[in-house]
C-alpha cells in the first residue's frame, strides 16, 4: 500500500536507561517512542499474585505521572507535544496507521469513541473537508499506540510479516489486563470486528469491563483462560488468537483455546516472556522449547522476532493453526 | 522568517531543497548545513509567487482492441479489470477510508521537510532512511496531537508555539532557540557579582599567587 516501509514505524530516540533495581524499575529514561508520552512503563510496583493468570497491578498504571523518568533530555523542541501537526498514513497492516512529524514516527489506531483517550494516551485529531460545498465538516481521530506498553504494538514495530488481525476480523485476546492494548485491537477490527477479550484477575478485569462499556466490539470475560468451557458459549470461532498470558503453561492455555475457538489455517501471535517460564535458562532455550510445545499443538510457527528494545527477554511468535498458510477472508 | 518563505517561488524552493538533499547524500558527517541553505535562500526573496500545478496523474494506457476475433462470433469481449476500476478515492475499508491526499504546496512543503528532518534534528538524532520514491503518500491526513488528561504542561504547545503546518513549527523552534540563549545570557550577567561568582574570583586569585 502507501506505506512501504518494512513496517518498522520509525526512528527510536535515545538510549535506553538503567533498569533500576529488583523491582522491576523500568523507569529510566528510555528515549523513545511515545513522544513526550510517560516515558514507557512506570515498572510493575504491584506483587505478581499467586492467581493463576495473575498480573498483579493493572498495566502501565505505576510510575510517577507527568514525566516518568524522561527527564531533561528533553530539550526546547517538543516531541510529540500537544497542538503539534502531523501527517497521519496507512501503515503496511490493515487497520494500522503512522503519524509522521517532530521527533519520531507514532503508531495510531483509529478511535472508535471520538473525543476519549483510554488509558491518557495522546489523541491526534483530522479535520476532513466535507465533499459537498458548505457542508459540514467530519473529524477523524486517532490515537497513539505506545509500543512499550503494548507488545503487539513493539511487535509491529519489530517488523511483524503480519498480524493476521484486521477491520472485521474476530479476534481471542488471552491476558487483556486493563484493557489498554485491547483497546487498539479493538479500534483494528473495527465496528465489523470483535474483540473476546479474556482476563483472570478482578482488579484488571474491572478497568476491562469499564473500557469495554464504550467500545462495543469488546467482550470482556473475566474467567480463567485455563478453562475455556466456562466461557464457550460466548465465543464464535475465531481468526486470530492474541496471547499475552505471561504464564509457565502457556502454551497448554493457547492450545486448548485454540482447539475450541482457533478455525483452522488461523493465525496466532503469542508474546513470550522468558523469566515466566523458565528463569534459569537463557531466553533463546525457553523459545525454542514454547516453539516446539506449540508444534505438538498444531501451530506451524511462522516467524519470531525480540521485542528489544521495548521489552526484555521477550520473544513474539506468530503461527498459523492446523495448516501452512493463514486464511484470510 | 515565514514571510521570506512565502516570498520565494516553488520552483525555487524545489531546486534548492534538491541541490541540498544531493549535498547531504553526498557528505552525511556535514549534516548541520541549515544555515547555509537560510543564506542561499536570502537573496532570491523578491521574486513573484509562482504556485505550480501538481503535475496530472499520468494518463492510463488504452487497451489494444480486440475487433478482429469478434466479428464472426458472438463472444463477448473481455474486459481488462484496471479500465473498470479508476483511481481509488480512498484507503479502502482496510484503512477506514481514508481520504486520497491532499497535495496543497502547504503539505508538500511538510512532507519535504519530513524527508530532510535529520537536518532539521541538527545531528542530534538518527532517522531510517525513507527509501520510498514518491515522497507524496498516496493516502494521508493532516492531524493535530491533543494531550492526554495526565499529561502536564510540558507536553503542550502553548498557543504562540502552535502553528498550521510543520514547516512554520520548525521555524518557530528556531525563533525559540534565540529566546533561550537570550535566558542564558541574562542568568549570566545576573550571577556577575554573586556568591559564587566571588568565589571564583578568589580562588583565580588564589592560584595565581
Amino acid at each position: 500500500m502507501g506505506f512501504e516501509r518494512g513496517g518498522r514505524g520509525g526512528a527510536r530516540g535515545g538510549g535506553r536507561g538503567g533498569f533500576g533495581g529488583d523491582r522491576g524499575g523500568r523507569g529510566g529514561g528510555r528515549g523513545g517512542f511515545g513522544g513526550g508520552d510517560r516515558g514507557g512503563r512506570g515498572g510493575f510496583g504491584g506483587g505478581r499474585g499467586g492467581a493463576p493468570r495473575g498480573r498483579g497491578a493493572p498495566r502501565g498504571r505505576g510510575g510517577p505521572p507527568g514525566r516518568g523518568g524522561r527527564g531533561g533530555a528533553r530539550g526546547g523542541a517538543k516531541g510529540g507535544a500537544a497542538g503539534k501537526k502531523v501527517i497521519v498514513e496507512p501503515h503496511r497492516h490493515k487497520g494500522v496507521f503512522v503519524a509522521r512529524g517532530g521527533k519520531e514516527d507514532l503508531l495510531a489506531t483509529v478511535n472508535l469513541v471520538p473525543g476519549e483517550s483510554v488509558y491518557g494516551e495522546k489523541r491526534i485529531s483530522v479535520e476532513n473537508a466535507s465533499k459537498e460545498e458548505g457542508g459540514a465538516s467530519t473529524k477523524t481521530e486517532y490515537r497513539i499506540w505506545n509500543p512499550f506498553r503494548s507488545k503487539l504494538a513493539a511487535g509491529i514495530l519489530g517488523g511483524l510479516e503480519t498480524i493476521y488481525m484486521k477491520p472485521g476480523s474476530k479476534v481471542l485476546y488471552l491476558g487483556a489486563a486493563s484493557g489498554t492494548s485491547v483497546s487498539h485491537v479493538a479500534d483494528i477490527v473495527g465496528p465489523t470486528g470483535s474483540v473476546y477479550a479474556v482476563e483472570f484477575s478482578h482488579r484488571s478485569g474491572r478497568d476491562l469491563i469499564n473500557m469495554a462499556t464504550r467500545r462495543t466490539n469488546v467482550i470482556p470475560i473475566v474467567e480463567d483462560a485455563r478453562k475455556p468451557m466456562a466461557y464457550r458459549m460466548l465465543l464464535p470461532m475465531v481468526d486470530v488468537i492474541f496471547a499475552d498470558v505471561a504464564q509457565p503453561d502457556q502454551a497448554r492455555i493457547v492450545g486448548i483455546n485454540a482447539k475450541l475457538f482457533l478455525k483452522q489455517g488461523g493465525g496466532l501471535l503469542i508474546s513470550i516472556k522468558a523469566s515466566c517460564i523458565d528463569s534459569t535458562a537463557p531466553p533463546e532455550q525457553v523459545f525454542a522449547s514454547e516453539v516446539q510445545k506449540l508444534r505438538e499443538d498444531k501451530f506451524i510457527p511462522k516467524e519470531q522476532l525480540t521485542l528489544e528494545p521495548y521489552e526484555r527477554d521477550h520473544a513474539m511468535v506468530s503461527c498459523v493453526y492446523q495448516q501452512k498458510e493463514f486464511v484470510d477472508n | 522568517m515565514a514571510a521570506s518563505v512565502i516570498g520565494l517561488s516553488d520552483a525555487e524552493i524545489d531546486k534548492l531543497l534538491g541541490e541540498a538533499e544531493s549535498r547531504l547524500a553526498t557528505d552525511s558527517s556535514n549534516a548541520v548545513a541549515a544555515p547555509q541553505t537560510e543564506a542561499a535562500v536570502a537573496p532570491a526573496a523578491q521574486t513573484p509567487i509562482v504556485v505550480a500545478a501538481p503535475s496530472a496523474a499520468p494518463a492510463r494506457v488504452a487497451k489494444p482492441k480486440l475487433e478482429n476475433k469478434s466479428k464472426k462470433l458472438s463472444v463477448r469481449v473481455p474486459q481488462s479489470k484496471e479500465k473498470t476500476k479508476g483511481p481509488k478515492n480512498d484507503a479502502g475499508a482496510d484503512w477506514f477510508n481514508m481520504p486520497r491526499t491532499n497535495l496543497t504546496p502547504q503539505l508538500k512543503r511538510d512532507l519535504q521537510i519530513l524527508r530532510m528532518r535529520e537536518v532539521v534534528a541538527m545531528g542530534k538524532q538518527y532517522f531510517k532512511k525513507d527509501s520510498r520514491k514518491d515522497f507524496v503518500p498516496e493516502f494521508s491526513q493532516v492531524g493535530t496531537i491533543i494531550a492526554g488528561a495526565t499529561d502536564g504542561r510540558d507536553s503542550r504547545l502553548t498557543r504562540k508555539e502552535r502553528k498550521r503546518t510543520i514547516v512554520e513549527e520548525v521555524l518557530g523552534a528556531e525563533v525559540g532557540d534565540k529566546y533561550k540563549n537570550k535566558y542564558h545570557g541574562i542568568q549570566e550577567k545576573k550571577q556577575s557579582g554573586g556568591k559564587n561568582f566571588y568565589k571564583r574570583l578568589v580562588n583565580g586569585r588564589r592560584k595565581r599567587k
